[in-house]
């Protein structure tokens, strides 16, 4: 069996005078799955994140990347940090170029890369977003939904394993959270792994196999998607719900252990 | 393109005109070069006609090269006019004891008087600024900062100071927007009702904008160190090149007004 992208090992991290953010936390991530990260506002959702990446150094455990174990040495971090990138809830907060292609280059250029090769990665990176044309462009003229394209393409164009987003489809409007969901169907076909923390349940339905569930600092489920959403002690506990679809399908016919989560899921239940 | 005039404060009023202006496609060091050089041939010079030429002809390259709207420059303008005037006065008028010169107005025992002499070197002064004004009104009218910055880095000014230059214009946008934001709220809320609430409100929310700064900054420089920052800030930039027609335009220019000056010197006749 091939090691997973990305384990962490009885994981645990305190903010400084606080409670612990993320307590005793294993899981590991396989190449191209596609993960969504539930939890209430607090539940270190965001911690899971940045130690995932290595801002955040773990007080306890241990976070092997490639089957590697990574320690604080530069060189390691380096590798952590190039494998796995962040794409951060506020666009504003990310974006730290005056341009576009600044912007993106920025990457690939702490990377060390030569020229040529980062003018291709941004390039690249911006073709697969649809940036092409905004390479000139100044960030305070775009649009809410092609900032969030363009901190995509920031992470993009550093080639990761693995995509961690922070809850993606807040501040966008439905036509944006279409075009996003396309946007993620292609890079798992690409064969990136891609972890999605939301509120939005329905999103997360429609999007993921398997959910990662966090209640207070602690991986309450690591189950399918179906798991989670049969298991009501665990939702109530974690303050979410279940998908719209799910729960049409359960009016129109209560006491099956599971329903459809996606539209073609519910077409198909409908002609059962 | 869309084009989103926004009519705010200057800083963004030429920040929007810089990114439409006709110019932009013109090498930004060829324009910085030559805008820097008309300048000190301007200043230099310190002659009334050449500081109204060099105004002029800036003010006609920003309408019909950079096709900026003449109503822009006029607001533009407005500003440093208003300093100059003043001081230009201040200028104007010499206090003495006796009353001398073309106009007299007696104050206390002094004398406030515009002898020819002060009347020259007021208006000379005057038109000299204003053609160093219009000069730089045509550079920053026309360059994008981005750009600006990046023809300083080429002329070797300290990497920090550059890339401080370049976070300083990205998060001017961004506080900006949030300003705006937390300003509008508290106008709803009727926090800029009377004198004594819109200065405490001012102050609230210039409160809240700092600690939202500091808040910001952990963030966004988790976000740096999550795109493998380690202290060095580049960015990738692609200027426009340097076309040899500008530059031959640009070199006749500097030519005629080189002329202009020999003229008015009178360093041409023997």
């Amino acid at each position: 069996m091939t090691e997973p992208i990305l384990r962490l090992e009885n994981v645990s991290y305190a903010y400084p005078d606080g409670p612990d953010a993320v307590k005793n936390l294993s899981v590991s991530i396989e190449k191209g799955e596609r993960v969504a990260v539930l939890g209430r506002n607090g539940a270190g959702k965001s911690t899971f994140f940045l130690l995932c990446n290595g801002v955040l150094e773990p007080e306890a455990g241990k976070i092997f990347c490639a089957g590697k174990p990574v320690t604080r040495k530069k060189q390691d971090l380096l590798e952590l940090r190039r494998r796995v990138g962040i794409v951060f809830q506020e666009a504003e907060n990310q974006i730290l170029a005056v341009t576009v292609e600044g912007e993106v280059s920025f990457g690939p250029l702490n990377l060390g890369l030569p020229l040529p090769e980062v003018e291709r990665r941004t390039a690249q990176a911006l073709t697969a977003m649809g940036l092409e044309g905004y390479a000139h462009r100044s960030p305070q003229y775009l649009s809410g939904g092609e900032k969030k394209r363009v901190t995509i393409a920031d992470i993009l164009a550093r080639e990761p394993d693995v995509i961690l987003l922070d809850e993606p489809t807040a501040s966008l409007d439905p036509e944006n959270v279409t075009r996003l969901e396309e946007i993620l169907d292609r890079l798992t076909q690409v064969g990136i792994a891609l972890l999605v923390s939301t509120h939005d349940v329905d999103f997360a339905a429609r999007f993921a196999r398997r959910g990662l569930v966090f209640n207070r600092g602690r991986l309450a489920k690591d189950a399918s998607m179906e798991e989670i959403f049969a298991d009501s002690a665990l939702l109530e506990q974690a303050g979410l719900r279940k998908p719209w679809l799910w729960q049409a399908a359960e009016a129109a016919c209560p006491g099956l252990p599971r329903y459809p989560l996606t539209m073609e899921q519910y077409r198909l239940w409908l002609h059962r | 393109m869309a084009h989103r005039h926004s009519h705010g404060s200057g800083m963004l009023m030429l920040d929007t005109l810089a990114a439409h202006s006709g110019l932009r496609n013109v090498s930004p060091g060829l324009k910085t070069g030559f805008c820097v050089l008309v300048l000190l041939l301007c200043v230099g010079a310190s002659d009334t006609v050449v500081g109204i030429f060099v105004a002029l002809s800036m003010v006609f390259f920003m309408v019909f090269l950079g096709k900026t709207p003449m109503c822009h420059i006029v607001r533009l303008l407005k500003i440093p006019l208003l300093f100059l005037c003043v001081s230009c006065l201040v200028i104007l008028l010499e206090v003495v004891r006796e009353p001398l010169g073309l106009w007299q107005l007696k104050v206390g025992s002094w004398w406030l008087c515009v002898t020819s002499e002060s009347l020259h070197r007021a208006v000379t002064l005057f038109f000299q600024a204003m053609g160093a004004v219009c000069c730089l009104y045509a550079l920053s009218s026309s360059t994008p900062m981005p750009q600006i910055i990046e023809v300083l880095r080429r002329c070797h000014v300290p990497a920090l100071v550059i890339e401080l230059m370049y976070l300083i214009y990205r998060y001017l946008f961004v506080l900006l927007e949030v300003q705006r934001q937390l300003t509008v709220a508290a106008t709803a809320r009727l926090g800029y009702v009377g004198l004594r609430r819109s200065v405490s409100t001012a102050g609230r929310v210039s409160g809240t904008l700092l600690a939202s700064s500091f808040r910001r900054s952990r963030v966004c420089f988790d976000a740096m160190e999550s795109r493998g920052y380690d202290g060095k800030l580049a960015f990738l930039s692609h200027a426009p090149r340097l076309r040899p027609t500008h530059l031959l335009a640009a070199a006749a220019y500097v030519l005629a007004l080189l002329g202009l000056i020999f003229v008015r010197k009178g360093w041409l006749c023997p």
